[in-house]
């Protein structure tokens, strides 16, 4: 089987473009090159057949780029990254939240009382308090002995984990996100299954609060470093 | 199983028979007409050389590039040739396709 390549038609110039120049690093020359035969033989046939096909090959391809991007492990990691800043930066006008705000309207009251954090932070009214508070941040609040205990040796036990290589990719990223998220849970679940004083549930939500604050740029970082060293796609 | 011995997916068998079929001349514009021709199905070009890159990977598929033409924008053509390796995989598939087959009636008629 062969082309009829005798009759050389140009291909449009804007599929042109995009496939030579828009995804020159997505498509190698010889993948081009094909394109660029087929329409020349489709061409010879029927122009407008040819123009409708390079039309659709064009957005094949461009979506198939754009899927490859999104897929690609660069880009995961990126997003990963993003991710976990929106989170360290959430908890910590949270914390700056919690500890500053002597007028809670009672609605948010009850549900920090449940120790439902996820769910405060939900409330769109919340945000707004939080950057007022945000202006009194002190350093001293954000230290809390039991989180940084947990943070510690979490941290000190996966990275032995990790420099050992002793789990696999799938382990590794379940006991780090375990780490960040287990005493929130703890939390919550302690919380809905004891009768407790307001002043002794602050301390309850501070743990958990404070360990993902904690924990969770490390933990992220250190996922994305071992999917990287595994060279597999997250 | 080890890796190398796991069957080979439809359309890795579709690409590698194209390959047999093609000879000399398997390289992509060609094989995508060989395929929509007989299978009746349009493959993306980056489907098709992502498989191929993939089967070159295991060393199934093998290939080379040929001369840069006008035709082609004065790109070159990849030309695909399938190992023995490879030769053995698309056995190995079809052999365990037939014993999956044996004994099996179908109540539908054939097309």
């Amino acid at each position: 089987m062969k082309f009829n390549t005798t009759n050389t038609s140009t291909i449009p110039q804007p599929a042109n473009w995009v496939l030579t120049k828009l995804l020159k690093n997505k498509m190698s020359d010889e993948q081009v090159g094909d394109l660029f035969e087929e329409y020349s033989a489709k061409a010879s046939n029927s122009p407008n057949t040819a123009n409708k096909w390079i039309a659709r090959q064009t957005i094949i391809a461009c979506l198939s780029a754009i899927n490859s991007t999104i897929r690609s492990e660069q880009t995961l990691c990126y997003a990963l990254y993003l991710i976990a800043i929106g989170l360290f930066t959430s908890l910590t006008l949270f914390i700056s939240w919690l500890s500053n705000a002597d007028d809670i309207a009672s609605n948010l009251w009850q549900t920090l009382l449940a120790g439902k954090v996820h769910s405060l932070l939900a409330e769109p009214g919340i945000w707004t308090s939080m950057f007022e508070t945000a202006n009194n941040m002190d350093f001293g609040m954000y230290i809390h002995i039991p989180s940084l205990a947990w943070a510690g040796l979490c941290f000190f036990g996966l990275s032995c984990i990790q420099k050992k290589q002793l789990v696999s990719q799938l382990t590794f990223t379940s006991l780090a996100v375990a780490a960040v998220t287990l005493p929130y849970l703890w939390s919550l679940a302690y919380i809905a299954t004891h009768e407790l004083k307001a002043t002794q549930i602050g301390p309850i939500i501070a743990f958990g609060v404070i360990s993902a604050f904690y924990l969770i740029l490390p933990m992220t970082h250190k996922v994305i470093k071992v999917a990287q060293a595994k060279s597999t796609i997250i | 199983m080890a890796e190398k011995e796991k069957f080979l997916g439809e359309f890795e068998q579709v690409a590698l028979l194209a390959l047999i079929r093609l000879g000399d001349e398997a390289y992509g514009a060609n094989i995508r007409q060989l395929i929509h021709n007989q299978v009746d199905r349009d493959v993306a070009i980056g489907a098709l050389y992502s498989t191929l890159e993939r089967l070159e990977k295991k060393g199934m598929v093998s290939s080379y590039l040929g001369e840069p033409t006008a035709e082609r924008g004065g790109r070159p053509k990849r030309y695909f040739a399938i190992t023995a390796s490879g030769e053995q995989g698309l056995k190995r598939s079809r052999d365990m396709m037939n014993n999956m087959w044996q004994g099996v009636s179908l109540l539908v008629a054939n097309a």
